[in-house]
């Protein structure tokens, strides 16, 4: 998707010049605030209308207030209109004041004059006529109700959408277009494994050799504090020689002393059990306890466990399919907002792949939880409803009969996609669809001619001239009111009132 | 030489009156005689303006437009008249103008003759109700219910009383009263700006009307037996679309698309400067191109006029208050002279999309200009004059009262 940031004086031409300038068919316009398109909806209406000929998508996002108003008016969200009173009556309120009348100013001639009697008659009889004729000839109106004969048309075919390719009316082609989306989904979970975690115990020990060799010991020898309820072992931190027995005073044989040294010993697991007294003997491997023997010197300590949550491979295939579901509506979310007005999504062919993946921890890693971020890209097969249209009617243009014609008006075009099948194929590069016009071929008798035809016709001509109509298959006419001398049709067609009625003949073309 | 200021006092011409359009592209101004019930035309004068003084009828640079107005409307004064003409009317179009017809039906308990204070009553009610409508009309245009708007024009379409037109209400007799008021109305601060221009400028305001509502009543004159028509003016910076049934305009919209975007595209595909690609589409107009350049400018306008009746069909296609148009269309504006719009308007099959009682005529409004409103000026006053030179009808309907 390309961003398309638009200058506040960005007028509806400049903005539509700037998307069609732009190859990538999915675009984000971003309307700054107090933007002269905002001064009218019918900008952002014919930006959506130009986007969808040219096949993209747009986007349009803003900060305006307004603006977003208009946005969401766009994708179909009521306003919040005013309230407006309903159409009922005005409330009736009686008159206070006393006013004067207006009425015409008419002079009445005064009939008893001798010499103005006659000329006041003939006047009259003047008006009478006058007033007759003016009558004849506007107040009469023809009025001619013609039932054609209407014949139901239904036709069903397939159509192959593609994309990348031209519409082809007479192989029942039609161009289609990719629409893809990008969108990205976090989704956390609490973790359900456990480790135990903790420190090993630590301290110094005192070891004694009986013998009359020194003994060393190697770094990691291991030695054994036997409890009673386990065995807790121990190993040197640091390779030690324990020198050999020794006479404190030579010339006293009972005053043998072994030969010591200090250590340091770590535990080899962790917890509090290992964390024992002073003075605690402990074996040394390979040696028995009248050879070399150790002892706590102080207590050990440092010694502690407690159990922890970690990640678990399960947890992480747990959280990747709860959230590939939820990813994969969204994508199709998506694919459907960025749908134009007159573009159509051809159902089931909307195709998610996930594109990348992020746990937040690695497995046997200490957390309470752990959380993905998905990345997926939709991609949809769509077409123009008006390229259908036309498609529709260039491959039924022939069939329909000489003389008739089909009103826009009854047209309905059904489309329902076939799927995935042996013989059909669903994805969003290609599909094949199932489209059916239903409607009615008619007459093709125009309001017009017949006024133009009946105008200033006597009674019988204009039968007559409806009588010669085609594919009539009955009618009503007069002229009313009927006024002596006054039988013609009106020369004026804004008096002659045509309807035109629409009768299924049961028969089929 | 030195030039002493006048001691001489400048007089008002008592009879005659100006009319002013601001636009986008310029500021046109006419002077008017009014001869018994024919209007002449004594001076006609279009001052250019730079981009961006005007926009969609909103005045953006008060002084470089006042000093157009000064200067238009000392170009249509007579050389000879030592008196002034001070008395304007100025037209108003474009979105900033909201069109719009309220009906408003009472029924009365009795049949005795109307009061005048039930008619100040329905009136008032009839105001309120229109304020509310065009309140709603901007909100679905622009998404702000809060702009503050005046009433520019107010018109009867018509008075009924028990079924039957009536040219009064006040005494007559019946029971079910119906009106239809047409009222325009722009924001507040657009009327208040054009009376600072105009004050500034040392002219007296008449009015400021609706030119569109001025342009429908001019027809009517013209053509008494037109009642139900499609008027469509494609001005400067955009294009005004009025219904009008029984002689009453039902609804007014614009698109914001008009001849200045044809020139502008020819200018940027050209390479040229505004004033000579306007020149350029003139001479293609009238066929001075030779035939090497006529498929370019062809090519540089046909994209935009796609746009344009794209735009057209949207605006046609939930107009307010009109289910089906009648099939006589009047283009005007200076956007009706490119030949090639007129030939693509006439060449579209517009019943298929747009509900049209049948396939439209259009007329362009020029050919109909003659008789109530004559030019005596040496200047040919095209398509793009018919509004302004209309505003001589609410110049009419003031005096009238």
């Amino acid at each position: 998707m390309i961003r398309i940031d638009l200058q506040q004086s960005d007028d509806v031409l400049t903005t539509i010049n700037k998307i069609k300038a732009v190859d990538d068919l999915n675009v984000e316009l971003v309307i700054p605030e107090e933007s002269v398109l905002f001064e009218n909806i019918l900008n952002l209406k014919l930006i959506q209308r130009e986007a969808d000929k040219l096949e993209k998508s747009v986007e349009m996002v803003t900060d305006d207030e307004f603006g977003n108003i208009l946005l969401d008016a766009l994708m179909g969200k009521d306003i919040e209109h005013i309230p407006e009173e309903p159409e009922e009556p005005a409330k009736y309120t009686k008159g206070e004041k006393h006013i004067k009348i207006n009425v015409p100013h008419i002079k009445v001639p005064i009939l008893g004059s001798a010499k103005k009697g006659p000329l006041i008659i003939i006047f009259i009889l003047f008006l009478c006529v006058g007033g007759f004729i003016y009558y004849g000839k506007t107040a009469p109106k023809a009025k001619v109700t013609i039932t054609v004969g209407s014949l139901p048309f239904t036709r069903s075919v397939t159509v192959k959408i593609k994309t990348d390719t031209a519409t082809d009316a007479k192989n029942l082609v039609l161009r289609g277009t990719a629409l893809t989306t990008i969108v990205e989904d976090t989704l956390e979970k609490e973790t359900t494994g456990t480790k135990t975690v903790g420190e090993s115990a630590r301290g110094d020990i005192k070891i004694y050799n009986y013998t009359t060799s020194e003994i060393k010991l190697d770094k990691g020898k291991e030695l054994t504090y036997e409890s009673d309820s386990k065995n807790l072992k121990y190993k040197l931190k640091d390779g030690v020689t324990v020198p050999p027995n020794a006479l404190e005073d030579e010339t006293d044989p009972t005053s043998l002393k072994p030969g010591e040294i200090t250590a340091e010993i770590v535990a080899t697991d962790i917890g509090s059990e290992y964390n024992i007294d002073d003075g605690k003997t402990l074996k040394i491997s390979g040696y028995d306890k009248d050879e070399l023997v150790a002892k706590t010197k102080g207590k050990l300590t440092g010694g502690k466990s407690e159990q922890v949550r970690v990640a678990t491979q399960e947890d992480k295939t747990a959280l990747s399919n709860e959230l590939k579901t939820a990813i994969v509506k969204k994508a199709e979310e998506g694919i459907k907002n960025k749908l134009g007005s007159s573009q159509k999504l051809v159902d089931g062919s909307i195709q998610t792949t996930i594109s990348s993946e992020k746990f937040s921890v690695d497995i046997d890693e200490e957390a309470d939880k752990i959380s993905l971020t998905q990345t997926a890209t939709g991609e949809a097969l769509t077409y123009m409803e008006s390229d259908l249209n036309r498609l529709i009617d260039e491959y039924f243009k022939d069939i329909i009969p000489e003389g008739y014609y089909m009103p826009e008006k009854d047209k309905r075009i059904s489309v329902n996609v076939l799927g995935q099948s042996t013989n059909s194929v669903l994805n969003s590069k290609e599909a094949d669809i199932q489209v059916t016009l239903s409607s009615i071929v008619i007459p093709n008798i125009k309001e017009d001619d017949i006024k133009n035809g009946l105008a200033g016709k006597t009674y019988d001509e204009a039968k007559r001239f409806i009588e010669s109509l085609k594919n009539v298959e009955h009618y009503e006419f007069g002229v009313s009111p009927n006024i002596p001398f006054f039988t013609r049709v009106p020369k004026d067609i804004g008096r002659i009132e045509v309807i035109l009625n629409k009768e299924d003949t049961g028969k089929n073309l | 030489m030195i030039n002493l200021p006048s001691l001489k006092k400048e007089h008002e011409e008592p009879n005659k009156f100006l009319s002013l359009n601001i636009n986008a592209r310029d500021v046109k101004c006419l002077s008017f005689y009014p001869d018994e019930d024919v209007f002449k035309i004594i001076g006609a004068w279009s001052q250019k303006l730079p981009g961006g003084s005007v926009r969609n009828g909103m005045i953006i640079d008060e002084d470089t437009v006042v000093e157009a107005v000064k200067n238009s409307v000392d170009k249509v004064q007579s050389s000879e008249s030592e008196t002034k003409i001070k008395k304007t009317i100025v037209g108003v179009d474009g979105g900033i103008t909201t069109g719009l017809t309220t009906v408003i039906r009472m029924k009365r308990p009795t049949a005795d003759p109307i009061q005048l204070t039930e008619v100040e009553n329905l009136y008032e009610h009839a105001a309120e109700a229109a304020m509310v409508q065009a309140r709603n009309r901007i909100l679905e245009n622009t998404g702000d219910s809060e702009m503050p708007i005046n009433p520019i024009t107010t018109s009867d379409i018509y008075i009924k009383i028990d079924g039957q037109k009536v040219a009064l209400l006040e005494g007559q007799r019946g029971q079910n009263v119906e009106i239809a008021i047409f009222n325009a109305y722009v924001p507040v601060f657009h009327v208040k700006s054009l009376q600072k221009v105009t004050k500034r400028a040392g002219l007296i305001t008449l009015a400021i009307g609706s030119q569109m509502y001025s342009l429908v009543e001019f027809i009517k004159m013209e053509q008494p037996e037109t009642k139900d028509f499609v008027l469509v003016n494609i001005s400067e910076d955009s294009t005004d679309v009025g219904a009008v049934f029984g002689g009453g305009i039902v609804s007014t919209r614009t698109l914001n698309v008009g001849y200045m975007h044809f020139i502008q595209d020819i200018g940027s595909k050209m390479a040229l400067e505004k004033e000579n690609a306007e020149s350029v589409l003139k001479m293609y107009n009238s066929e001075k191109l030779s035939k090497s350049e006529l498929p370019v400018i062809k090519n540089c306008l046909g994209e935009t006029i796609d746009v344009w009746m794209d735009g057209l069909e949207l605006l046609l296609e939930d107009f307010p208050g009109v289910k089906t148009f009648p099939p006589k269309v009047y283009l005007s504006g200076c956007g009706a002279d490119i030949k090639d719009l007129m030939e693509a308007i006439k060449g579209r099959t517009w019943t298929k999309t747009i509900p049209f009682i049948q396939e439209p005529e259009f007329n362009n409004l020029a050919s109909i200009i003659d008789g109530k409103i004559v030019n005596l000026t040496d200047q040919e006053l095209t398509s793009e004059w018919a509004y302004l030179a209309s505003t001589a009808m609410i110049y009419k309907e003031i005096t009238e009262v």
